[in-house]
């Protein structure tokens, strides 16, 4: 505890501000790919539309959250009467392990639960902090491990039934128009899971922010979040689903299976559904796994659709390692912060710093608007960088068409 | 210390509340086409055909519409 004392409170109240806003960001543009993947694949919205109406609804969604959050870490840990104090010190150190291995999963493409992420965090730096006893270990299974492990398998089956459906019910319709009509359909699902993602996950981080201020005895115990910290959450949130981690779009809509008009209805039919269920039946799903899951299904539900399993294997992976990377990092971060004020110094430092680094390597092979519906490399640790795909008869110096060459057009990255 | 119970009910709902909007909507997809092409030939099949699939979708805008009810708490 005097560790935690020892930099200045509103300094750290101030830090632990900024970082939960960036961690709402990264959380933002993890999860644009769980609503818009399939709209961006089949082509029912352009890529810099659809992340536009996935911001907006998420903006809105945040402001129509109106459930506080009692803890921070939904009773995962011992928090509260009787249990320990989680000080601004161990949130902060969980908040870097949280973004860290937020955006180390984007630069992999990879969907992973943005909420497993926190958890493995605060966890991690409990932990450090005070010890194995203040985690629950009831908790961990009953609202972690076993949802992780239901989640995808629920939606898949869903997905799988929901995809037979349509393709049985349409057969022998005129293709195009059938799959033209299904696009409508996905504009409509895919907002539904925006809408439903802001009232969620914007939450999480008014609530991190909101027990911070009441932890340092800036606001009342018991009393909600302060109007400017539902806005900046909700800004920050809309703004990370704008910039759209394109990535991890690319892996949902184009890396896990072949998504047709039909397909992306079935899957965002069910997303929608089992997400809905989720929060209103009581058994919280991650909607991550949820949206992974229903493509899965919706790939295996088309004839002669194929699953990449390779890429469906490396989520998985993902997803098992979420908690426990995150908690190590965030135990790391910890032990340094204990050190004091310095601790704190080097351990912003050492995160802005490796932040710093992965945007750098993430520019080696950029994702963004353009090329999201490219092919995914399977290779992630390529270490060259992307060339343009000359064609091989470049001795007979033909002026055709430069093979896979994105045209500059109208989702220009600058554009609006 | 899992609640079996409540998620087997989450995955009934979820089932069932996806295949009844995929279902609807093919109907109405299905609907939609054969009223267009039944048009030409019997106009009067073709008008019922698409008042049918109009319905159908209609159906659907109500199902989001439900959705929307269900996330947004001020609602309920």
């Amino acid at each position: 505890m005097k560790d935690s004392i020892a930099v200045d409170i509103s300094l750290m109240v101030a830090l632990v501000i900024v970082l939960a806003l960036f961690f709402d960001f990264t959380n933002g543009f993890h999860d644009t790919a769980n609503a818009m993947a399939t709209p961006i694949a089949t082509g029912a919205l352009k890529p810099r539309v659809a992340v536009s109406i996935a911001a907006v609804l998420n903006l809105v969604g945040a402001f129509l959250s109106t459930e506080v959050a009692r803890t921070i870490s939904g009773g995962l840990i011992r928090e509260g009467d009787g249990g320990i104090q989680i000080t601004p010190t161990m949130i902060f150190a969980g908040l870097i392990g949280a973004i860290m291995w937020n955006l180390a999963t984007w630069l992999l493409g990879l969907p992973s639960s943005s909420s497993h992420a926190l958890f493995g965090g605060l966890i991690g730096a409990v932990v450090v902090g005070t010890g194995f006893g203040a985690i629950d270990p009831g908790v961990l299974l009953s609202k972690i491990v076993f949802p992780a492990v239901l989640a995808p398998v629920i939606a898949a089956i869903v997905a799988f039934v929901a995809t037979k459906l349509a393709y049985g019910l349409t057969a022998g319709r005129t293709e195009d128009s059938a799959r033209r009509r299904f696009r409508v359909g996905q504009v409509f699902t895919s907002s539904l899971v925006s809408l439903a993602h802001g009232t969620n996950d914007a939450q999480k981080t008014m609530g991190v922010i909101t027990l911070t201020l009441i932890a340092a005895g800036f606001q009342a115990a018991g009393t909600g979040p302060e109007f400017w910290v539902i806005a900046v959450c909700a800004l920050a949130i809309a703004l990370g689903t704008y910039v759209g981690g394109w990535r991890i779009i690319r892996t949902v809509g184009t890396g896990i299976t072949d998504v047709s008009p039909a397909q992306g209805f079935a899957a965002e039919a069910s997303t929608t559904a089992t997400i809905l269920a989720s929060s209103h039946l009581g058994f919280a799903l991650s909607t991550t796994q949820v949206a992974s899951g229903s493509v899965i299904g919706a790939g295996l539900g088309r004839k002669r659709g194929a699953v990449r399993w390779r890429v469906a294997g490396r989520i998985g992976i993902a997803w098992l390692v979420t908690l426990p990377c995150a908690a190590a990092m965030a135990a790391i971060a910890e032990l340094v912060a204990r050190l004091g004020p310095l601790g704190v110094a080097a351990d912003a430092l050492a995160g802005a710093i490796v932040i710093a680094l992965m945007f750098r390597r993430s520019r080696r092979n950029p994702v963004n608007s353009r090329n999201v519906t490219g092919e995914v490399p399977i290779i992630e640790h390529t270490p060259t960088v992307v060339m343009p795909k000359v064609p091989p008869i470049i001795a007979s110096a033909k002026p055709t068409k430069p093979a896979e060459t994105p045209k500059p057009a109208m989702t220009e990255e600058s554009a609006p | 210390m899992i609640e079996w119970g409540s998620f087997v009910i989450v995955a009934v709902a979820s089932l069932v509340g996806a295949c009844l909007l995929v279902t609807i909507a093919a109907l109405g997809i299905r609907l939609f086409e054969a009223g267009t092409r039944a048009r030409g030939v019997d106009p009067r099949t073709g008008r019922l055909a698409l008042a049918g699939a109009r319905a159908l979708f209609g159906v659907c805008g109500a199902v989001v519409l439900f959705g929307v009810y269900l996330i947004v708490p001020a609602l309920h």
